[in-house]
Order: C-alpha cells, then sequence, then structure tokens
C-alpha cells in the first residue's frame, strides 16, 4: 500500500436480509481511493452506491471484505470522514451558525496540562466565520433551517461537513433534490472550494454530467449486485467551470460514461 | 364554485373580532334557547347565569371551589408530566424495555381512567390524593405515549448526522433527540391538560369538600342549573386559558418547526 491511498474497499460484499429475503446489494467491490482526489460514483439505483459510502463513513459494516481507512479498518463513524446527506440533515432547532458549530463543539483536545478540553469559543467562531464566507451564507448565520432554500440549506451541510475539517468528505446524492440551477451553481462552487482545498472526496451521483464536471475519477457501478464496472480517468484539467462543458474531452468522456451506465439501465430493466 | 376565489378575497376578520364576533352569536344563540319552553328548562339564560357568578363571586364559594380544582390539575399534570417524559425516553431508547412496556400502556390507554376511581378511593382514601391520583394517571399516559411516539419519531438522519460529526450516545439524546421531540412535548402538554380538565370532575366525584365539579354535582341536585351552566363555562374558559399557555410555551421551544403539531 503506497501512503498515497487514504481508503480502500477489499473485496467488499453488504447483504440485506429482508422479510422477502436476502438482497445482495454490492458483490466483491475493491477500490483504492488516493489522497487529493474527487471520485464520483455512478450507476442505476439500487446498485449500492450509497451503500459503499455508508460503509466507508461507518455507519454500518461490511458483510465481507474490508473497509479501510489510513490503513486501519473501518469501525464506527469519525470526524475524520465528514458526510453531507441528500436530505441536507441540518438540525431544524439550530440556527445556521449553530449547525456549523455542532461538530466543531464535540471535538476535545488536549491541553497543557493533558486534561481534555473543547475547543476555545474564539476558535470555534473564527472557524464557523471562515465557512459561513465559504459558502457565502454570512447574512444568514441567525436564521433558522425553515428560512433557506433547499440550496442555501445544502451549502450550511457542506460548510457543516468541511468546518471539523475532514480528511475525506463523503458526499451522497448532495444536490439530488434541487432545481437544474441550484445544482449547477453548487457543483461550480464545489469544484473551486476543491481546487483550493483539495480536499479528498467521494461523492455518489446517477447525474453523468454532473460527474464528469467534478471527478478526477469516475467510478461505474453496474446493476445490483454492485460491482465496479469500469473506472475512468478524468483527464480534464483545473480550473473547470461551466464552459468546460463545451469542450470535445469533456463530451468524450460523457459518452463513453453516459454508454456504459444505459447498458445498467437496460439491465435493471430486464 | 367559481365565486369560491372571490368570497376569499372578501373582508377578512383579524383575529381579535372574529373571536368577538364567534362569542357574541354564541350567547346570542344561548339566549334564544333559553327563551324556548323546553330549552329554557335546561338553560338558564345568560343573564341568569352572570347573576349567579356575581353573587358566587360576592360569596367567595366561586374563588374556593375554582382553586380546589385548579390545585388539583396542576399537581396532577406536573407529577404526570415529570413522570412521563423519562418514561417516554426511556420507551423510545431502548427498544427492549420498550417491547415489554409499550402493549401496557397501549392496554391501559383505551380504559377510561374513571373506571379507576373505586381502586383508587380503595387504596389513596377520599381525600385530595385520590382526585390527584385519578388526573396523574390520566395525564401520564396520554402524555408518555405522545412524547413516545415523538422520540421514536426522530429523523433517523439526524442522528446519522450528529453522529458522523463526533457527538457520542449521550450528546446524541440531549442535543438531538430532546430538542427534536420537543414539539411532541408540547402536543402532550396540550392533551394531558385537556385529559386533567376532561378526569376532573370525575375524580371529584371520589367525594370531595370543594372544586368545580362538586359545585356542578350539587347544585344538579337542587336543580340550580345557572350554577351549573355557569360551572361549566367556567371549566372551559379555563381549558382555553391553559391551552393558550401552551401555544405561548411552543412559540419560545418550538419556534423552529416548518408546521405546528396539531392534536388530532
Amino acid at each position: 500500500m503506497t501512503s498515497d491511498v487514504i481508503a480502500q474497499f477489499k473485496n467488499v460484499v453488504k447483504e440485506y436480509h429482508t422479510k422477502n429475503g436476502t438482497t445482495i446489494a454490492l458483490n466483491g467491490v475493491n477500490l483504492d481511493i488516493s489522497r487529493n482526489e474527487f471520485i464520483c460514483v455512478v450507476g442505476p439505483s439500487g446498485c449500492g452506491k450509497s451503500t459503499m459510502l455508508n460503509m466507508l463513513a461507518g455507519l454500518f459494516p461490511p458483510t465481507s471484505g474490508q473497509v479501510l481507512f489510513e490503513g486501519k479498518e473501518v469501525e464506527g463513524t469519525s470526524i475524520e470522514r465528514g458526510v453531507v446527506f441528500q436530505q441536507y440533515a441540518l438540525f431544524p432547532w439550530l440556527t445556521v451558525r449553530k449547525n456549523i458549530e455542532f461538530g466543531l463543539k464535540q471535538i476535545r483536545v488536549i491541553d497543557s496540562n493533558g486534561k481534555k478540553k473543547g475547543l476555545d469559543k474564539k476558535e470555534i467562531d473564527t472557524t464557523v466565520d471562515k465557512y459561513l464566507n465559504l459558502v457565502q451564507l454570512e447574512d444568514f448565520a441567525n436564521s433558522y433551517p425553515k428560512q433557506l432554500s433547499g440550496g442555501m440549506k445544502q451549502r450550511v451541510a457542506i460548510a457543516r461537513a468541511y468546518a471539523v475539517n475532514p480528511q475525506i468528505l463523503l458526499l451522497d446524492e448532495p444536490f439530488g433534490a434541487l432545481d437544474a440551477q441550484t445544482r449547477t451553481q453548487l457543483q461550480s462552487e464545489l469544484i473551486k472550494t476543491w481546487e483550493q482545498e483539495k480536499k479528498t472526496c467521494l461523492f455518489i451521483t446517477h447525474d453523468i454530467d454532473e460527474a464528469v464536471i467534478l471527478a478526477s475519477r469516475i467510478v461505474i457501478m453496474s446493476a445490483r449486485p454492485g460491482r465496479i464496472k469500469d473506472i475512468v480517468n478524468v483527464d480534464i484539467p483545473h480550473p473547470r467551470d461551466q464552459s468546460t462543458k463545451m469542450t470535445e474531452e469533456y463530451q468524450k468522456i460523457k459518452n463513453y460514461v453516459w454508454g456504459q451506465v444505459y447498458e445498467e439501465y437496460l439491465e435493471v430493466r430486464k | 364554485m367559481s365565486n369560491s376565489f372571490k368570497k376569499k378575497k372578501g373582508h377578512v376578520l383579524s383575529k381579535w373580532q372574529g373571536a368577538l364576533l364567534s362569542l357574541v352569536i354564541a350567547v346570542f344563540l344561548w339566549w334564544l334557547i333559553s327563551l324556548s319552553p323546553s330549552g329554557g328548562k335546561v338553560f338558564a339564560s345568560p343573564m341568569e347565569v352572570m347573576g349567579s357568578m356575581m353573587e358566587s363571586l360576592k360569596s367567595g364559594s366561586l374563588l374556593q371551589n375554582f382553586w380546589a380544582s385548579l390545585k388539583r390539575i396542576i399537581i396532577g399534570f406536573l407529577l404526570a408530566f415529570i413522570c412521563s417524559l423519562p418514561v417516554a425516553f426511556i420507551l423510545g431508547w431502548y427498544k427492549t424495555i420498550c417491547t415489554i412496556v409499550e402493549p401496557w400502556i397501549q392496554f391501559l390507554k383505551n380504559i377510561p381512567p374513571i373506571s379507576y376511581i373505586p381502586l383508587v378511593v380503595v387504596a389513596a382514601g377520599v381525600g385530595e390524593e385520590s382526585k390527584i391520583v385519578v388526573i396523574f394517571i390520566a395525564c401520564f399516559l396520554t402524555m408518555t405515549i405522545t412524547i413516545f411516539q415523538g422520540v421514536k419519531n426522530v429523523d433517523s438522519t439526524l442522528i446519522k448526522a450528529a453522529r458522523v460529526l463526533g457527538a457520542n450516545d449521550f450528546t446524541i439524546f440531549t442535543r438531538v433527540v430532546v430538542p427534536a421531540s420537543s414539539p411532541f412535548i408540547i402536543t402532550a402538554m396540550r392533551l394531558g391538560l385537556s385529559s386533567a380538565l376532561t378526569t376532573l370532575i370525575a375524580a371529584e366525584m371520589t367525594g370531595a369538600a370543594r372544586g368545580m365539579g362538586v359545585m356542578i354535582q350539587s347544585s344538579s341536585q337542587y336543580f340550580r342549573m345557572d350554577i351549573v351552566l355557569m360551572g361549566i363555562l367556567v371549566i372551559g374558559v379555563l381549558g382555553l386559558i391553559l391551552q393558550k399557555l401552551v401555544r405561548m410555551l411552543e412559540k419560545r421551544v418550538a419556534d423552529w418547526q416548518d408546521t405546528i403539531v396539531e392534536e388530532g
């Protein structure tokens, strides 16, 4: 294992037991995620792409195989692995500022006397301000989630995930519930943020355009039981923006990925 | 239905104007009924009821009865509230305990609290305790079930979100489960208070020196329908005031909600 690899899936199988029998969601997935990579996972619904993300987040374990993070098997959640959910998952009783603070308040550091303590209020405030600024929501710091649009809510969720400075960011169809305009806007913002911080990202989506514009590598999943069908390198140079979509390279990759995914859609329909 | 839009656009009464109009119409209808020969037997006229209210206010008997009842409601309700909170949270949080205890509560909640009165009287006598116990039982069951529903229905994504942000079980409980259930806690208070009022009369029938229930019960024996009606009205007004207080509390603690949870 090279030190460059941050997370690994090794022969991962995940089965769900329901009343109607056993469903195999993932069947033998192998994937290495390198530091500073932006990986997008695409595939038909039910191919287990969210399952992969949840296992790396530590929300549940694989049935067999291993999910490794920094060389160690994932056991439970950790602030090293931040998650952005499709349904925003903001705490509705907390203001935007308090939502972003939530994770920071859980952090315990060891002070000079060897005692555990929380972060200074000042430190928390500075960090929150920084990320409020990043997602351009300074004016809404004291608003409640119900007062925000879907796009703004997801920006808060992204800021909240970034604020605890995780090693990897796991995004589970974060823009899936947004309208097309807001979606492209948030994509552009996410590209910019990634270009600045190069934070490792695992991004689940079913939108191929979204995958090509964001990713450095695209993982194409096969229909259930989910396996990795193909991995495509997206060599389009950064900085990227929406005009990147006009380039020939982009179109070529998009057509290829689309063809691969379409085969799987047909498979599902059978 | 083509003019339904027009109707909505028409002159809209303010909240207070509407309430006042509603009250005036109600009193008017009441007065009409009291004028009719058969209605008049049951319904004393608004003026008579006002008269007997003044009288009993002057003699102090209304206030004595009112405080006796209010004290029982408040004590019974508060005790029930304090007990139902931990019980509901334990039920919602620990699956095993829930599987054992939930059927008991589901069974008990269908039984009208009045039917416990003989048991309560034997156990607690005819004193103050027995009334409070009956009110307590009524409130406790309603509130436990309602809060428990809230705890059970906490959005699991929120718990996951807290977990990936590094929260431990204790933090998830205090910072996520409790606030997420707060709308249900408020609804539980509202339902509990109305159970308390409903059960009050029955509780006071176990024998009491004072109370709104006693006042209504004893006046009916002398066929003083004016006093019976006055008692009913006072209980109704008390109910409205208590609900209003809960609503004010709701505005303070659960204003973040998209929609206010309404009781069924």
